[in-house]
């Protein structure tokens, strides 16, 4: 273990961790505008409550979220100081946008929904919320163009030997960096939107109160629209994969021997010491060329292209595209039937169903987790794809022990945070709606 | 380029300022509610001050950090690596503070929270203000980097501004506190404001008299920022006794935010001496961090002045806004 080994297990750490709490507050601070948009249309209390209820959850998440957040800033600077002076002229430049357009934005206007129920009308109330969504929304396109361009840089040129960007706009029309946000926000959506049909399937089950059947309802359409977006905006993704980052595209499929017209393997396992798969069948013709391009003609470059100290960790990365991949399919599948049954007003008569989606949600967590790591760790051996390699990233000036300090109470720390607030949000979950 | 870089200056250090300025209230009244609040009523009604505001607060920590990053990438890069373990530990008070500040109310073991509340909000200004004390007086390093090590930052000036972080936030979240609660605790705080004014005074004349700066040798020195600096302390020391006197005509939300210019002012006075340095280097002068061999170029500076010309206003507008809808003075915890 090095500095440069410890400080990429921080960042994966720190940055994992936040996202274990970020994605959920993007879907429920929709919902509770929604609903609360409800309650000011059509003054039924019950929306109310609702909202209410679903607040006491978002706090928790969005608390840790913002704690969490800041030290992820601040270590490229403290971890990765070559990468920040290399570059900070572009990289910079998002994340000083997000903090002023969005940070502000939906911390300031949190305040205000939280506290500022009885200081101002109804309408400014309601507002304020909606400003809480759109700056959490917005944040996540400024912090995702920012890794857009680790992962495709563009509008940059090379001065001195560091990056220096040269248009903005072309780094604002990098299509990886829209795909990218309308995927990992719509998969946001998608978290906080099991999240609400988790919370009310067992309320619902209790017997509690039939007004969780609303929030069921509306979470589950917000859900199944998510859901396909989420397919969609993956899609495109990967095309972009494969047009600018070809070794994460090589990896993700598993394909060491390149060429036209490849089929597509269902079932595959990567032998990665052997550079082949050990199992590769059920092969659909042209399925994996026609994907990429459209045409069976289309040319996939396979890993053993490239030299062995360009290729990403292939096992990895792999399965993690192949396992999220497989589980937003049973996301899609499960909102399908859970809009249905909605529709029909029949949930209540389906208690298998409403446990099953209890037990499905946290695999909405693990989805995202497992897209974050098929989108970091393929992009290795690189930080700024084609640019700057990871090893070459770090700060040099770091002794071994500060690094080993850090991430050790970063662990501590973190986990008493995790416990205490997944603690926290099992504990309101439960809550009895009359007692809010 | 030059006048570029200038202005980014002038915006580094109003963004650290108002920083300080706003999460200083925040921070001392973490630090010290323990302390003057007779009963649980107390402490939740202090809290709940700052609670609706601290994180809005600590954005303005993560837009410095970010517009220097953008800014300054080369100072961005140094200063943060340089002060890995003091800024790591500024972070985990950070962390621990927001969690604790939010999660005291559902938590049954208030005294455990309580304490954490305390040390957490005592660690993040302490190390600022080492931090800053070094940059004030210069850090040693040339071409190949740092040489201090962690210990290194504790000296003098290190330690002294430490201290005077720490005491003028306490100051500034007493102002704060007399704005917000009633009673026993008000009367507590008032007695001991009177008091604890005189060491504020004393600090900062010390401050004053025997640290700013020294300029460095190898350069011209720059009259402009030195004029500036001195104006900027003179006129903060004329604050320190308007706010005595605004608090004994009893007004008291004037000398809060007469505070609040008094922190913002302290700060901004700190910056200007630097100019043009972000980090001066003690042992060898021409390996400096100015904001000249550290900067972006033209071309990311202007994209990024245009962006805060037109949003950090906004910005300022409805914070304001939003403070002024949450502020009042309660007569009980119930807000929280």
């Amino acid at each position: 273990m090095d500095v440069l080994m410890l400080s990429r297990i921080q960042f994966a750490v720190t940055a994992g961790f936040h996202f274990l709490f970020v994605p959920m507050t993007l879907g429920v601070i929709v919902l509770c505008a929604l609903m609360q948009t409800f309650y000011y249309k059509t003054g039924d209390d019950g929306w109310y409550r609702l909202v209410k209820f679903f607040q006491k959850l978002f706090i928790i998440n969005f608390v840790v979220g913002i704690v969490t957040g800041i030290s992820l800033e601040f270590q490229f600077g403290m971890n990765w100081a070559e990468y920040a002076r290399y570059v900070g002229d572009v990289f910079g430049v998002p994340l000083a946008i997000e903090a002023t357009l969005a940070f502000f934005l939906e911390s300031v206007f949190f305040g205000l929904w939280v506290f500022g129920e009885n200081r101002v009308s109804k309408k400014v109330h309601l507002i304020s919320v909606w400003l809480v969504a759109f700056g959490s929304t917005i944040s996540a396109l400024w912090i995702l163009f920012a890794n857009a361009f680790m992962q495709r840089p563009v509008g940059y040129v090379i001065n001195n030997g560091r990056v220096e960007l040269n248009n903005f706009f072309a780094f604002m029309a990098n299509p990886y960096g829209w795909i990218k946000f309308f995927h990992t926000a719509s998969a946001g959506y998608l978290v906080g939107s099991f999240f609400v049909i988790a919370v009310s399937a067992y309320q619902i089950m209790k017997n509690r109160d039939m007004l969780f059947k609303r929030s069921f309802k509306l979470a589950s359409y917000l859900g199944l629209l998510s859901s396909f977006a989420v397919l969609l905006f993956g899609h495109l993704h990967a095309i972009d994969i494969f047009k600018y980052q070809p070794t994460k595209f090589a990896a993700m499929e598993s394909v060491w021997d390149g060429g036209k017209e490849m089929p597509y393997s269902l079932i595959v396992i990567p032998d990665e010491r052997n550079e082949k798969n050990y199992i590769e069948s059920v092969k659909i013709p042209y399925l994996l060329s026609f994907m990429s391009g459209f045409s069976k003609e289309t040319e996939i470059k396979g890993l053993k292209s490239f030299d062995k100290n360009d290729r990403p960790p292939v096992t990895i990365t792999f399965f993690s595209f192949k396992i999220m991949f497989l589980l937003g399919m049973l996301f899609i599948a499960f909102l399908v039937l859970l809009s249905y049954l909605s529709y029909s007003d029949r949930v209540d008569k389906y208690p298998v169903v409403l446990k099953t989606s209890i037990f499905i949600t946290p695999l909405t967590y693990i989805a995202c987790q497992l897209g974050w790591m098929l989108s970091e760790v393929g992009r290795q051996p690189w930080s700024v794809y084609g640019l700057l390699r990871t090893a070459d990233s770090y700060s040099k000036n770091l002794s071994l022990s500060s690094v080993i300090f850090s991430l050790s109470a970063y662990s501590i720390l973190y986990a008493a945070i995790g416990i205490t607030a997944f603690y926290l949000i099992f504990k309101y979950a439960k809550q009895d709606i009359k007692g809010v | 380029m030059e006048a570029l870089q200038i202005i980014w200056f002038i915006l580094y250090s109003i963004l650290w300022s108002v920083y300080f300025m706003l999460d200083g209230f925040d921070f001392g009244v973490g630090m010290i509610y323990n302390l003057f609040a007779s009963d649980e009523k107390d402490k939740s009604t202090m809290l709940a001050s700052i609670a609706p505001f601290w994180d809005g607060n600590e954005v303005w920590l993560v837009t410095a950090g970010g517009a220097m990053f953008a800014a300054f990438p080369t100072a961005y890069a140094s200063m943060f690596s340089w002060l890995y373990i003091p800024l790591f530990l500024i972070l985990v008070g950070l962390i621990l503070r927001g969690f604790a500040i939010e999660f005291r109310n559902k938590i049954k073991n208030k005294k455990l929270m309580d304490t954490i509340i305390s040390i957490s909000s005592f660690i993040p200004p302490l190390l600022f203000g080492v931090a800053f004390g070094n940059f004030y007086q210069g850090m040693p390093f040339d071409s190949s980097g740092y040489s201090g090590g962690v210990t290194g930052l504790l000296n003098l000036s290190g330690i002294f501004c430490g201290i005077i972080f720490v005491v003028f936030f306490i100051f500034h979240s007493l102002l704060w506190l007399l704005n917000i609660v009633n009673g026993e605790a008000e009367t507590r705080i008032y007695n001991f404001l009177k008091k604890f004014y005189y060491p504020v005074i004393m600090l900062f004349a010390f401050f004053i008299l025997f640290l700013p700066f020294k300029k460095n040798p190898y350069f011209m020195p720059n009259y402009i920022s030195y004029f500036l600096m001195i104006s900027f302390y003179l006129i903060d020391f004329i604050i320190l006794f308007l706010i005595k006197r605004a608090l004994n005509q009893g007004k008291r939300l004037y000398s809060f935010i007469l505070s609040l210019a008094f922190i913002f002012l302290f700060m901004a006075g700190g910056f200007a001496g630097l100019f043009p340095y972000i980090i001066p280097s003690n042992t060898s002068a021409i390996d400096g961090i100015t904001i000249y061999n550290s900067s972006s170029n033209p071309y990311t500076l202007k994209i990024m002045l245009v962006v805060a010309v037109i949003f950090v206003p906004i910005v300022i507008a409805y914070q304001i806004w939003v403070y002024k809808k949450l502020f009042k003075k309660s007569a009980d915890g119930s807000v929280y």
